[in-house]
């Protein structure tokens, strides 16, 4: 769905953004040490010494186990945090949520679960019946709205299929499933060419 | 930049979060190896002494900060740069969206097919849309801009988008 797409890439602008930050105030601090702008920015960070001089080995040795402790910290956290960046960049996965139903006073022990993967394949049949839908693709997932995306012909306004396409297969949907709390919908349309029309 | 701000983003967060898995690993091992008294792991045997006599002004040292520089602007550019949204929200309806290129598609189709348009261009912002209409006759073709509108407005209706509709008609013998 282009929304979950969307959710991705917003937060890899953020991490993009963040880290870009960062190296940019690292190199541009440091080139002007190198490049003779400033002399020194502070004790360990002097134009006129070596990168590793004195002052910052000191500043090392003198806390050595608070340095080593801090500089792994530092390493794991960057670890994780590529860890889950890298995984975010993975499309995301199509994963249906079962769906436990209300016992509704039935003295019978035990629970009933619809499969997610059922309830999704009724609704996109029941949907792609009508004419104005070429295609339905439907996500049940955990804790949060079901997720519909449509490929909708173009020349249909978008109330009448909500109202006459789409709620009414939905209410279906939950009546014979018996589905409840009735979850809500996320709906994306995508407009298409309708069938035999000429694109040229 | 509609195609290429995406992949960039993309692939640069890909590099950069392979480098920040990289960078990570290398000073947790280095560190533990340097806390065991054991040789560097991964780095040169000898980089301690490398890099106890680099100077600031060294040119590798130089080289190495302006690519850090270079690739933190890179980033931050991508990351800042304003990106058409992959969905248009629709007015009055929670939860509904209408997909931005699939919107574009179908606007370009019906104004292509309007008389004396032989080309359109839509680009649709968060609140704007902007059409550019391509005509091949030498004059503005007349009635042309109010019958681009009129679709425009039918069609933004139907859909219930909260668009803004900015039109330019381009021809042969100028531009309007």
């Amino acid at each position: 769905m282009k929304r979950l797409r969307s959710r991705q890439l917003r937060s890899s602008r953020v991490m993009l953004t963040v880290l870009g930050l960062m190296l940019t105030a690292v190199g541009a601090a440091g080139l002007t040490l190198s490049l003779d702008a400033v002399d020194r920015l502070a004790d360990p960070l002097d134009a006129d010494t070596p990168v590793w001089n004195d002052a910052g080995r000191s500043l090392v040795e003198n806390h050595q186990l608070a340095w080593q402790l801090g500089a792994v910290g530092v390493g794991l956290l960057l670890v994780v945090i590529g860890l889950s960046w890298l995984a975010r960049q993975i499309p995301p996965i199509r994963h249906h949520q079962d769906l436990e139903l209300p016992k509704g006073g039935s003295s019978v022990a035990g629970t009933s679960t619809l499969a997610g993967g059922a309830a999704a394949d009724a609704f996109e049949e029941d949907l792609e019946r009508s004419r104005w839908i070429e295609r339905a693709r439907v996500e049940f997932r955990k804790d949060g709205p079901v997720r519909v995306r449509l490929d909708v012909v173009e020349d249909h306004p978008v109330d009448e299929l909500l109202d006459e396409v789409v709620a009414p297969a939905f209410d279906r949907l939950v009546r014979v499933g018996g589905i409840d709390p009735r979850p809500d919908l996320a709906i994306d349309l995508r407009l298409v060419t309708p069938p035999g029309r000429s694109v040229a | 930049m509609r195609l290429i701000i995406p992949v960039l983003t993309r692939v640069l967060s890909a590099l950069a979060s392979l480098a920040l898995i990289g960078v990570g690993s290398l000073l947790v091992v280095e560190v533990v190896a340097a806390a065991l008294d054991a040789d560097p792991v991964l780095l040169p045997s000898d980089y301690a002494d490398r890099v106890a006599g680099l100077a600031w002004d060294d040119r590798s040292m130089v080289t190495a900060l302006a690519a850090t520089a270079g690739v933190g602007v890179v980033a931050l550019l991508v990351g800042m740069w304003r990106r058409a949204p992959l969905t248009i929200p629709v007015e009055g309806r929670s939860g509904v969206a209408i997909e931005r290129r699939g919107l574009e598609g179908s606007l370009s189709r019906r104004l292509t097919g309007l008389d004396g348009v032989s080309g359109a261009r839509v680009r649709a912002g968060r609140r704007r849309l902007r059409v550019r209409i391509d005509s091949r006759r030498r004059v503005a073709p007349e009635g042309a801009h109010e019958a681009v509108r009129e679709v425009l407005d039918r069609e933004l209706a139907d859909q219930r988008l909260d668009l803004r509709p900015s039109v330019r008609l381009r021809y042969r013998g100028g531009e309007l």
